[in-house]
């Protein structure tokens, strides 16, 4: 009994000190500008998504690693076919034999070394097949970073000003007609179009992540299986690639091995050794940077997948990004070393 | 004992060490060198070279499948984009049609007042 006396007492409490506190429609009105406003702080500031900056760190990583990786595919077909052209100008001079495959058990053993044919190590299809896939792969973590930094909040927020301010005017029009006595606050109109401002604001926010976890989980396989064959190709020893161009230095030198030891006076045979011994050098750089391009996909595809995983559990990706940014960074200086210093 | 698992990289391996055999006995057997440096070049053109291509030949296949999916997966983001900026384009759909219904509505107050 004592303690419903008692919960009465404390209710009326309450009812007391409310009825004190909003004594007028004015300070209700007051009041609920006041919530109004501080929601749209609250709310209003959360417009940028928390994926932004590491979506734009892997986005920019792969726009680089595929910038360099087409150049190095076109220049690898570029070297192949001069080396080529080299060693056929060279045969002919001497006049080797070209061989076939079915002579070579016989004959390696015993004569020269058959000369290359002209055909390039790349058909057109193989070389626009690669190209287009980098570019898709570079469009599509483009759109990734479009979309995780889509910030509509200027214009949202725009907007419902302008709403704000038209519906402000609509309120001034109707206290200016006769026989309205109780027009609505013109605070608590404002209020309520900037809380409607905020409140899309988080709903876009929220369409934004929803679709980011949507595209990261779809396009994951796809992701990887471009990696996986882009760093095959790349990869020391054995990728097609890194094979096909330690064999076109090769070529190279073996050429000017030759030229050197065919040369008559000592000048020449001093600029044959000095040709060598840079070839050699960006034989080495080439190598490396064909490496380094292989790492850089298996550590873009972890760096994606890390992306989803914070989407999905929180586990931030910052360790798998900045170790993709690093691979990136030491494949530009390669390329830069191999393009300025040779 | 063990199979052969991966005879292309055995190859590879091979023609590396016979390039070496060669660039190490230069000067020193010139005939060896020779010989290593032919069976190098040899093993290279004959073999290596037609077997990498077909190699690539096989990727592109792959490649234009992963393509195609990548280009429609970024088809899909930009949907996305297109559908946040939809959201907004609502939003001052809203405020034209609060502008219009201003206009209308000050037009009545006026007309009121002149009554």
């Amino acid at each position: 009994m004592e303690k419903r006396i008692f919960k009465l007492n404390f209710f009326d409490k309450i009812n007391a000190s409310l009825k004190n506190r909003f004594s007028s429609k004015r300070m209700m009105k007051a009041s609920l500008l006041i919530v109004c406003i501080l929601l749209s702080i609250s709310i209003g500031c959360t417009t940028t998504s928390r994926m932004a900056t590491p979506i734009s760190s892997f986005s920019d990583g792969t726009a680089n690693d595929v910038t360099v990786t087409k150049s190095t595919i076109h220049s690898l077909q570029a070297l192949d076919f001069a080396t080529k052209l080299d060693n056929q100008a060279d045969c002919l001079a001497k006049g080797k034999e070209v061989i076939s495959e079915e002579s070579f058990l016989t004959k390696c053993f015993t004569q020269s070394a058959p000369s290359t044919d002209l055909t390039p190590f790349l058909s057109a299809k193989d070389l626009s097949q690669r190209d287009m896939a980098l570019d898709a792969l570079a469009k599509y973590a483009s759109g990734l970073k479009e979309l995780s930094t889509v910030d509509k909040a200027k214009d949202v927020n725009d907007a419902s000003k302008d709403i704000s301010d038209h519906v402000t005017s609509i309120n001034t029009n109707i206290a200016g007609m006769p026989g309205v006595t109780n027009p609505v606050n013109k605070g608590v109109l404002s209020g309520i179009a900037e809380l409607a401002g905020s409140l899309v604001n988080v709903y876009v926010g929220h369409k934004r992540d929803e679709a980011l976890e949507a595209a990261l989980t779809k396009a994951n396989p796809a992701i990887h299986d471009l990696c996986n064959l882009l760093a095959k190709e790349f990869e020391k020893p054995n990728g097609v690639f890194y094979t096909q161009l330690e064999n076109s230095y090769n070529e190279q030198v073996g050429l000017i091995e030759s030229q050197f030891k065919e040369a008559k006076n000592y000048s020449d045979k001093f600029n044959y050794a000095k040709k060598l011994g840079i070839l050699m050098q960006k034989r080495e750089v080439a190598l490396n940077l064909y490496a380094a391009i292989s790492s850089s996909y298996m550590k873009l595809a972890e760096a994606h997948e890390a992306l989803l995983s914070q989407l999905k559990t929180g586990v931030s990706a910052n360790s798998k990004i900045d170790e993709f940014k690093a691979e990136i960074n030491n494949i530009q200086s390669l390329y830069n070393q191999l393009n300025d210093k040779f | 004992m063990d199979g052969i698992n991966d005879p292309i990289g055995m190859l590879n391996e091979i023609a590396r060490d016979l390039w070496h055999c060669g660039q190490f006995t230069i000067g020193s057997n010139e005939k060896e060198a020779e010989q290593a440096q032919s069976m190098y070049f040899t093993l290279e053109r004959v073999y290596l070279e037609p077997i990498r291509r077909s190699q690539v030949q096989e990727d592109t296949q792959k490649y234009a499948a992963i393509t195609q999916n990548v280009a429609n997966d970024t088809k899909e983001v930009q949907a996305s984009i297109n559908e946040i900026n939809a959201i907004v384009d609502t939003m001052k759909k809203i405020d034209e049609y609060a502008k219009i219904f201003d206009s209308i509505i000050g037009l009545a107050a006026g007309i009121l007042a002149m009554v």
